[in-house]
């Protein structure tokens, strides 16, 4: 599953993001249905974003995630205010592990208790995977192709990767691209139980874990989005970010332990030629690594093999979002803004002193997870 | 009859979770769909189950209750009305 | 030839109404509706209304150890359509890594799920060993594991409309050159959720489905898989594999109205089929079969009905919806739709509108009443779904 090469690619702009993150802390989730479920810890967003007045009507059927993804998504477009018409050239392209867990635990949890006695109708529209991509597409009037991708861990990076095939191809002129997943007790002690997720109630650090050998993540939950247009429709006179490059790979062998990092370094090495980016033009190299030290291990092993041909600087981002499916939007879109603003924002934790001391112009997010799956997306001014 | 009107203003706002809207809000005669309070196809079922969970009145035909949730007063009627037969069939 | 045209070059399936094609088809000849008696699940609520329930033991069919019904349901539909196109076993030249599987689906493992909070809420235990094939993109791993597929993986869920998702998804990793077979199409399984949740929308119908009939009451409910095996025509071409056809063109918009109800001028859907026919270079005259969504709801039925005047005038082609064969089959519908749309042409008939007694004036067209002889060089395919989401597929000979 390989990216495009760089003329394809070097036309899309990313002209807007959005932003969505939990506390910095990680706390307990609010109402827990059943004394069987964990109520955390986990990084959650105790009060949700607002969104603008016109939406207020709305805020009724929005479930957590839809409310996340419409939060990010808002902030990437700007409020169209309902003053333009309808745009059928934008494509809304939404990364979800999950889904929208909430609404689909309220309606199971109804018809057993209630032995199917009265089923609601809102809790079970609200339960399919593409509601946030059907609330950002009837809140801000885009009338493009819209898809959702479930696909685990790598459902944002699908999300962007067919918003990039859309634009290439024609069949989208812009598109607003999403991860998005919200917390649940559900997904919190599923987690729990199969040693995803510790229960310590200690925050994360991701690549400090490998040392204290901490096994397990600390789940989170939030909402990335970009707007990408063509770079010849982009705003005139701003710095703006470009996606250069993004790659996926599926696993050849699910067990993590067993991947060779050369293979890895091969993987990102090459992952960013196709880019038009060589390792040395990289000023930071974002991890995915969430503080399990089997994850960061992997991480670090990948990044000690590319670091025999140069040193690399890395930054981690998972501190201020704590592990979700579709996380790796945080990933990039911090990565966006930093090359947008030439510098990295506080969510970005620093790996010791950077490389190169100029403004950053360009950014690799680079994930390795559990399952195999391993992607990277290059952004770049 | 008012006892009743009351009590639905409650239960809609409740069961449509409706955050900004208090029961002197509604007007009983006016048309609870498409105009005034906005709600939509949705609602109306959400309104059915309502009307199932409170009143033990179960509503299998969208175009009865099209016709019977024109506005809080109709569906008053309509609560009355079923109400009641359902007691004499009892 | 042009270079980016994407053949079809097997298929396979799962339904109430035939485990193979060939099952399948029969029933469409002979007009035999797959719908009935729900046993799948004791549904206190809703156990009455007839469903189009797979019959047989997917788990053994399949062969897999472990998975959910829909996991099952897509590892044998997938196994058909690759054995069909003779890749199967593609020899040791070839590189799987070259070789992906796209899937939409709605609701995955939920039959399990649903199982887990029974015992979580009723008997306070937690069983996480059953919340193991959950997700929608377990059947795209199981496919991929099963078949061994190492190239593109993805799962798509756009409710109704997710296997027509993913078979324009499939066509465009061919396009782009990220894969050269691709494996695309959809699975879901019946489920209490969906079940319950479609009759507590009050359009579910308590005698089947009759869509575009003037006296229809809802929708049926439906399980499956469809599957498409795909490649460049070029390269289909150059194995020498059977050609069914092609997925010519692909359109896909939303409506951007309403979480559930199509927009009522059926405007929005009717710009998906004429995007789908744009990127086909086929004009909406020379499209000769339609088969419609056709849920059998007033709702869909009209919008449906209006967007297809719209794209097609006064006097459409022959329209209909199979879904009385086999229920709405959600996630799986669009591939298994394209899969009687692959047969039909094969065969040169139309598949009847099953269900259709009386015609309806607003409608304004009478669907194809019975199985018959026609031509069929051109097809439009549509499926829509909750989040006003639209995709219509054009499949056609390699000739037209």
């Amino acid at each position: 599953m390989t990216s495009p090469g760089p003329g394809r690619h070097a036309g899309v702009s990313i002209c807007g993001m959005g932003l969505v993150l939990p506390g910095p802390t990680p706390g307990m989730l609010p109402s827990v249905p059943s004394p069987r479920l964990a109520a955390g810890p986990v990084y959650s967003c105790r009060e949700l974003p607002a969104l603008p007045p016109r939406y207020a009507r709305a805020l009724r059927r929005l479930c957590r995630a839809d409310h996340l993804a419409l939060a990010a998504a808002v902030q990437a477009v700007g409020d169209r205010g309902g003053q333009e018409g309808p745009d059928d050239e934008t494509a809304v392209c939404v990364g979800t592990g999950m889904g929208v867990v909430g609404a689909t635990a309220a309606f199971l949890e109804s018809m057993v208790e209630e032995n199917e006695g009265n089923p609601k109708p809102t809790a079970f529209t609200n339960s399919l995977h593409n509601v946030p991509a059907a609330q950002i597409a009837v809140y801000l009037g885009l009338r493009g192709p819209n898809n959702t991708f479930i696909h685990g861990s790598v459902s944002f990076e699908l999300a962007l990767w067919r918003a990039l095939r859309m634009m290439e191809t024609g069949q989208a002129r812009r598109a607003v691209v999403v991860g998005v997943d919200e917390a649940s007790p559900y997904v919190v002690t599923a987690g729990q139980r199969r040693g995803w997720f510790r229960g310590d109630g200690a925050s994360l650090d991701p690549m400090a874990g490998s040392a204290a050998r901490v096994r397990g993540t600390v789940p989170g939950e939030g909402a990335g989005a970009l707007l990408l247009c063509r770079e010849s429709d982009a705003p005139q006179g701003r710095r703006e970010a470009r996606l250069a490059g993004l790659r996926i790979e599926p696993p050849a062998d699910p067990r993590i332990a067993v991947r060779d990092p050369d293979a890895e370094a091969e993987f990102v090495v090459d992952a960013l030629e196709s880019a038009g980016v060589a390792m040395e033009d990289v000023d930071l190299l974002l991890l995915g690594a969430n503080g399990d030290c089997r994850i960061d291990d992997a991480h670090r092993r990948v990044v000690g093999a590319l670091a025999r041909s140069g040193r690399v600087s890395c930054g981690v981002f998972k501190s201020s979002c704590g592990e979700f499916c579709a996380a790796a939007a945080v990933g990039v879109v911090l990565g966006a803004m930093a090359v947008r603003d030439g510098a990295l924002a506080p969510a970005i934790r620093l790996l010791g002193r950077p490389v190169r001391a100029r403004a950053v112009s360009c950014v690799a997010c680079y994930n390795l997870y559990e399952t195999g799956y391993r992607s990277l997306c290059v952004v770049k001014a | 009859m008012p006892d009743i009107v009351e009590d639905l203003k409650e239960q809609v706002i409740k069961a449509l979770n409706l955050r900004d809207v208090t029961p002197e809000d509604i007007d009983p005669d006016a048309p609870l769909f498409g105009e005034g309070l906005e709600l939509d196809s949705i609602d109306a079922l959400e309104i059915v189950v309502m009307l199932e969970k409170r009143y033990g009145i179960r509503v299998e035909d969208m175009d009865v209750a099209r016709q019977a949730f024109r506005s809080v007063n109709a569906l008053a009627e309509f609560v009355t009305e079923n109400r009641e037969s359902c007691e004499q069939t009892e | 030839m042009r270079t980016d045209r994407v053949a079809i070059t097997g298929i396979g399936i799962v339904s109430a109404a035939g485990w193979t094609p060939e099952e399948l088809w029969s029933a469409i000849e002979a007009e035999r509706s797959g719908l009935g008696r729900l046993t799948l699940f004791d549904s206190p609520r809703c156990g009455h209304v007839p469903v189009g329930q797979v019959i047989g033991d997917p788990a053994a069919r399949s062969g897999l150890s472990r998975g959910s019904r829909t996991d099952h349901f897509a590892v044998c539909a997938a196994r058909d359509a690759l054995e069909d196109s003779g890749l199967r076993e593609p020899g040791p030249a070839a590189d799987r890594r070259r070789m992906g599987v796209v899937l939409g689906g709605t609701t995955g493992g939920m039959l399990s799920t649903e199982a887990f909070l029974q015992k979580l809420l009723l008997d306070e235990a937690f069983d996480a060993a059953l919340l193991r094939d959950h997700q929608c993109c377990a059947a795209t791993e199981a496919v991929a594991a099963g078949l061994q597929l190492r190239g593109f993986r993805a799962t798509v869920s756009d409710a109704c409309a997710s296997s027509n998702a993913a078979v324009a998804i499939g066509c465009d990793v061919l396009r782009s050159g990220e894969a050269d077979v691709m494996l695309a199409g959809g699975a879901d399984s019946l489920t209490r959720l969906t079940l319950n949740g479609f009759c507590s929308l009050l359009n579910v119908s308590h005698e089947g489905a009759r869509p575009f009939d003037a006296e229809r009451s809802g929708l049926s409910l439906g399980e499956g898989a469809g599957m498409l095996v795909l490649e460049r025509e070029e390269a289909a071409v150059a194995r020498g594999a059977r050609i069914y056809g092609l997925v010519a063109g692909y359109g896909s918009t939303c409506d951007a109205n309403h979480l559930t109800a199509p927009m009522p001028d059926g405007s929005a859907a009717a710009n998906a089929m004429r995007r789908a026919l744009e990127m086909a270079g086929i004009a909406p005259a020379a499209v000769d079969y339609v088969n419609a969504h056709g849920t059998g709801t007033v709702t869909n039925d009209l919008a449906e009905a209006r967007a297809l005047r719209a794209v097609f005038g006064s006097r459409p082609p022959a329209v209909s919806s199979t879904k009385r064969f086999f229920g709405h089959t959600l996630g799986a519908a669009g591939a298994m739709e394209a899969v009687v749309c692959v047969l039909a042409m094969q065969r040169q008939r139309f598949p009847a509108n099953l269900g259709f007694r009386t015609m309806d004036a607003e409608v304004g067209f009478a669907p194809v009443a019975h199985t018959c002889d026609g031509t069929i060089r051109a097809i439009v395919t549509n499926s829509f779904g909750f989040g006003g989401n639209n995709c219509s597929l054009v499949i056609c000979g390699r000739e037209a």
